[in-house]
């Protein structure tokens, strides 16, 4: 296990070069010069020259790659072009507030799902049954910008029960409890749909398992229908429902910007986009490279959590040798 | 694992369950096999409710220039946000426009942006994950870890990278969309052409002295496309509320044109006085990607003779 | 393992709990702090410092940060333009009688906001970083900017008379000198010493330290800007205990923090609300004298657009009334001639040429185009679409003129403006001003072509420079305004170069336990006399 872990590991440093020299590269064609963000709409030629220069932004593309390159293997992310500060000093913030919501997101999105999906399994064709998967069908199926709007017009502004902006009060704010109270929103929205496909994949197992001739031996012998559900079902069903509740934490990862954007969060999504607009070259570069490593590591977590789980894949993963 | 396809998350609630889809043994190509599986796909009411929801949707949006009450980019009236009317039948939002002639219009741009990038990644995955897949070696390596690179970027991290270089457009989202979808596509083809090139029917074609390039369009290319084709479709429908979500970042449709995220976008600013300007267009997004998940069920269980008789 | 079912059970209850507790436990928070005024901005500030910027947003920062020798009264009320010039670090200032020395008497017992006391010697520092390519903590970006628009141009020198005494010599008389030196890109706001050293000119920006009513205390990237109250202020101390700007992009964001709280005063609230929010209790405010306009640009290098007729066509084709009544729902008033409300030399009265579709038909065909002609218009693209562009394309085309609206990214739009207009090119927009009526000749006089300014229509007569050169030199304001209004009537009256649009009020919405706000002619504000009452 640790070989495959570490080596999957490896494989993802070639990888996320290959992404860092591309977004690098690309980022120097995009439309629009960064002198003109950062010197302002009237600016002259000549300050325009003068920030260019201040910048290194006259040196060839190579030199400034390996520039950065080198410098990031010494954990130096480069100077925000906008800031004028070490993009290393606040990244990892935005990162931070962008994984908790899509962490409590996809908490929440496992919580309601299993549930959901055992009940539904466990009186399967009912008219219970029926109408949550239509439910969950429908909500599976709800983009995550559209309902924050709903949930903000609905818990901020008619009832006014949690905050509309932000993730902490801007006056007195930053505790525990404050930040919690703002993250509710956003969480059930990014959770959401999250939900609705976990509980769709938790019914399914749940019933596959429920119609196994050891469930029906079970059965047979008397044992509680209670026990029956938690001792054997439910174990048997986990690998795929924790590999789904896992793929959706990585969808998430990205998928809450949008929620970011309705609620004003500060977190990596609103930051990404505000230093795309204006050119923050190394900003993009820290924020993506990110991302891109979360992704891999999630999706690594997820292969070794179902190999941990059911120890038939561990066998044929390890046979495979990786992927 | 049977049912979950790592896929399904990552380019998320694609599957809506039903991602994965078995390779049929058999060619069952040519028009009786068609007739059969629309036979099979008439019998699912909800199926068949959905492709006619899509049709309709599709149809009134393709003849938005005739239908439209109004230009969907004009102010037709001075009161701005105003409430469903007679001539306003869904009412116009906050800079006065008509909301019906901008969901019709806006209909053409979410359904392309839903449709085209996804077949064309359909397509590239084709010739891509054929080639890995059945002529393998260094082909299928250099593919693999290519498709990796892709895999690492998130679908939303990608469309905002492209948007940054093209500029913000539907070009820009149908790009994103296409280069992202194409590695799960991908795929699936080269797992489901791995599996056709071992089946009997194959060895007998080389045996008969079909060359290489008329066993992969004449035998494996059908057997391939059908689950192809189905995962695709269920695509459709997240790429739906992708594209939007797209849209209301800023990234895609640009105005004055406008697609259900923009019209979400732009109903923020009156949500509190006229919510129906936001609503309407979410419902439409949850409405058509709900039926493209139906459609692409229907489809799977249509094109899949061990599904068709159950 | 076995027990997975039911902690997993036990765990969704124990948060459901934890919910339902923070929902009642806290569901009223403190909507307003005592003294704590939170601004939503519309966009991101730029850096603060002072030397190095443009934009009246991060301008409206520093603003409460730094001071420079004088500054314009911001306390009176937006119908008194321009606002005269008060003291601030200098107490006392004498003006030579040619015009040309400034001796400026600065204020005692001053000291910046990390303790460094305010001479002569700190004005000399601040003003080496711009003009003294010889001294330590000289800022090449620092002189593109001030020999741009921050009157370093004009500058011959500047010496230190005694230690609290200083004199800076310009090259020739210009009224508009001292007044030019507050603008926003850049501001002679002078910055500590002390910083400057220890931070060096790089990191300046992250340390602001200026003498001004509030201490700057921290930035959180795209998030906000926390300023506190200076207790140690040697004037009138501010009254708010912090100042919180908020970056809020959306305007939807800003109107829903406002509505729930999170905000107490936004700029730029959506047009469509700004009825309804003062029906509910919140207080609009507005500056109907602003500093800038909103106006067409005609390029002289076009064939068509050389012919007077074609250009005054246009201006009387434009429903001006009509775009500030339906579109900007009267949060602006509409402009006919090229001097802003915001300064000295505005005439009310001046007539320009009004809406007459008509007549504008009648100049087409005399022109020679009874059947109508085409015209390519470069326009930025924005967040909210081209309402009123397109409101211009529909009235240009009732006069036989169609309008091609080229959209543009805003950056590369910026960029190309900047240029000037290619051959082909029929004309673009700006919105754009300045406080100084000066301004004009940047956009208008023969030595401003680009690059060295921003005549992007490359319209020129010298009867107009002429103007230009003696308002700067002229005897008082009553004579400059004069000169102006005579400028003005070349450019606009008789050579037509430009299709002003509307003056723009720059509303912005408070919450009504805001008080003493008052929205002044500039496009920053004094929040030194604001306070907020629960």
């Amino acid at each position: 296990m640790g070989w495959f872990i570490a080596g999957r590991l490896l494989a993802a440093i070639p990888v996320l070069f290959g992404v860092s020299v591309v977004v690098f590269t690309l980022l120097h064609f995009a439309p629009g010069d960064v002198a003109s963000v950062l010197a302002g709409p009237m600016a002259s030629e000549a300050i325009k020259e003068a920030i260019r220069e201040s910048l290194g932004l006259n040196r060839p593309l190579p030199v400034q790659f390996l520039k950065w390159l080198g410098n990031l293997l010494h954990g130096d992310f480069g100077t925000s072009l906008v800031y004028k500060r070490p993009v290393a000093e606040f990244i990892f913030e935005k990162f931070f507030n962008t994984a908790l919501m899509a962490v409590s997101g996809a908490l929440l999105a496992c919580m309601i799902g299993i549930t959901i999906g055992i009940f539904a399994a466990s009186k399967a064709h009912s008219l219970f049954d029926r109408v949550t998967m239509a439910v969950t069908m429908v909500v599976g199926s709800t983009p995550l910008f559209w309902l924050g709007l709903i949930l903000v017009l609905l818990f901020a502004l008619t009832w006014r029960v949690f905050p509309a902006t932000g993730m902490t009060s801007p006056v007195g704010g930053g505790g525990f409890l404050d930040v919690v109270r703002h993250l509710v929103l956003p969480a059930v929205a990014a959770a959401m749909p999250s939900a609705a496909i976990i509980s769709r994949t938790a019914r399914a197992c749940m019933i596959e398992t429920l119609g196994q001739n050891y469930i029906r031996v079970a059965r047979a012998k008397g044992l509680r229908r209670n026990l029956i559900l938690r001792k054997h079902a439910f174990r048997n069903a986990l690998p795929p429902i924790a590999t789904v509740c896992g793929l959706e934490l990585a969808f998430l990862l990205t998928g809450v910007f949008f929620v970011e954007v309705v609620f004003a969060w500060p977190g990596l999504g609103n930051a990404l986009y505000y230093a795309i607009i204006a050119h923050d070259i190394p900003t993009v570069q820290a924020a993506v490279l990110l991302i891109a490593l979360s992704f891999v590591v999630i999706n690594l977590a997820v292969d070794v959590l179902n190999a941990w789980l059911d120890p038939r894949i561990r066998v044929s993963t390890a046979r495979q040798g990786g992927r | 694992m049977k049912g979950h396809s790592p896929d399904r998350a990552i380019v998320p609630a694609d599957a809506r369950g039903s991602a994965s889809v078995g390779v049929t043994s058999g060619t069952r190509s040519g028009l009786r096999g068609l007739a059969g599986a629309w036979r099979a796909y008439r019998r699912d009411r909800s199926s068949l409710i959905a492709l006619v929801f899509l049709l309709m949707v599709a149809g009134a949006s393709l003849l938005a220039p005739a239908i439209a009450p109004h230009d969907p980019s004009d102010a037709v009236t001075f009161r701005h946000a105003a409430p469903m009317s007679e001539g306003l039948v869904l009412g116009a939002d906050g800079d006065g426009r008509d909301v019906l002639s901008r969901l019709l219009w806006g209909g053409r741009i979410s359904l392309m942006v839903a449709v085209l990038p996804t077949l064309l990644a359909l397509a590239l995955s084709l010739v891509i994950g054929i080639a890995a897949g059945y002529f393998g070696r260094w082909s299928d390596h250099v593919a693999m870890r290519i498709l990796d690179m892709v895999f690492a970027f998130p679908l939303v991290l990608l469309a905002i990278v492209i948007a940054s270089m093209l500029s913000p457009g539907i070009l820009t989202v149908t790009v994103a969309i296409m280069v992202a979808l194409t590695p799960y596509i991908t795929r699936l083809v080269r797992t489901a052409t791995q599996s056709v090139k071992g089946l009997p029917f194959i060895e007998a074609a080389h045996a008969a002295g079909a060359g290489e390039l008329a066993i992969v369009t004449r035998y494996v290319l059908p057997n391939v496309l059908a689950p192809a084709l189905v995962y695709a479709t269920t695509l459709m429908g997240f790429m739906m509320v992708v594209g939007a979500g797209l849209s209301f970042l800023g990234l895609g449709t640009q105005p004055p044109d406008a697609d259900w995220g923009v019209m979400v976008a732009d109903g923020r600013a009156v949500l509190r006085k006229a919510p129906h300007v936001t609503i309407i267009p979410g419902v439409m997004i949850i409405l058509v990607s709900l039926s493209f998940a139906f459609v692409g069920d229907g489809l799977r269980d249509a094109l899949d003779p061990r599904r068709r008789h159950r | 393992m076995s027990n997975a079912f039911t902690n997993f059970r036990r765990l969704t209850l124990i948060c459901l709990l934890a919910v339902a507790g923070i929902l009642l436990g806290t569901a009223r928070s403190p909507a307003h702090a005592q003294g704590t005024l939170i601004w939503a901005l519309p966009a991101g500030a730029s850096v603060l410092d002072p030397h190095v910027t443009c934009g009246w947003l991060s301008r409206g920062v520093t603003q409460q940060v730094f001071e420079s020798f004088v500054q314009q009264d911001l306390s009176r009320l937006h119908d008194e333009t321009p606002a005269p010039l008060v003291p601030r670090l200098a107490e006392s200032w004498d003006i030579s009688e040619d015009g040309r020395v400034y001796t400026f008497n600065l204020r005692s017992g001053v000291r910046f906001h990390d303790g460094t006391p305010f001479d002569a010697e700190a004005v000399k520092f601040n003003f080496d970083r711009f003009m003294d390519t010889e001294a330590p903590h000289f800022s090449e970006l620092a002189q593109a900017y001030f020999m741009f628009a921050g009157g370093a141009a004009d500058i011959e020198s500047y010496r230190i008379v005694d230690a609290m005494t200083f004199e800076v010599t310009l090259k020739a008389r210009n009224n508009e000198w001292i007044r030019s030196t507050l603008e926003d890109c850049p501001t002679l706001f002078f910055v500590s010493p002390a910083a400057i050293e220890e931070f060096g000119n790089d990191a300046i920006p992250l340390h602001p330290v200026g003498t001004g009513p509030f201490k700057f205390v921290e930035r959180e990237e795209g998030v906000k800007i926390v300023l506190e109250r200076n207790d140690d202020y040697w004037g009138r101390k501010a009254k708010l205990d912090q100042v919180i700007y908020r970056r809020l992009e959306e305007p939807a964001t800003r109107l829903n923090a406002l509505l729930a709280g999170e905000a107490n005063l936004i700029q730029e609230p959506p047009w469509d609300e700004i009825e309804g929010l003062q029906e509910e209790g919140f207080v609009y405010s507005e500056n109907r004298n602003p500093p800038w306009l909103w106006y067409l640009i005609f390029n002289f290098k076009n064939p068509t657009m050389q012919d007077v007729r074609v250009r005054k066509a246009i201006n009387m084709a434009i429903d001006r009334e009509g775009i500030v009544r339906e579109i900007t729902r009267n949060t602006a008033t509409p402009a006919y001639g090229m001097l802003s409300r915001g300064t000295h030399a505005h005439d009310p009265d001046y007539q320009g040429l009004g809406y007459d579709p008509e007549g504008a038909r009648q100049l087409l065909a005399e022109a020679g185009y009874p059947d109508g002609l085409e015209i390519d218009f470069d326009i930025p693209q924005y967040g909210y679409g081209e309402l009123v562009e397109k409101w211009i394309q529909r009235d240009l085309k009732k006069v036989g003129i169609t309008l091609n609206l080229n959209k543009m990214e805003w950056l590369a739009y910026l960029d190309k403006w900047n240029a000037g207009m290619p051959e082909e090119l029929e004309m673009n927009e700006i919105g754009w001003g300045q406080q100084i009526p000066g301004w004009l000749g940047l956009i208008a006089r023969c030595d401003r072509h680009p690059w060295d300014g921003s005549n992007v229509g490359w319209y020129c007569n010298p009867k107009a420079d002429e103007f230009f050169k003696k308002a700067l030199q002229a005897g008082d304001e009553a004579e400059s305004a004069a000169l102006y209004a005579q400028a003005n009537d070349v450019v606009m009256g008789e050579d037509v170069a430009f299709a002003p649009l509307y003056h723009y009020y720059n509303p912005l919405v408070l919450h009504p336990s805001v008080k003493g706000f008052v929205n002044s002619t500039a496009n920053w504000w004094d929040l030194s006399t604001v306070w907020i009452e629960e």
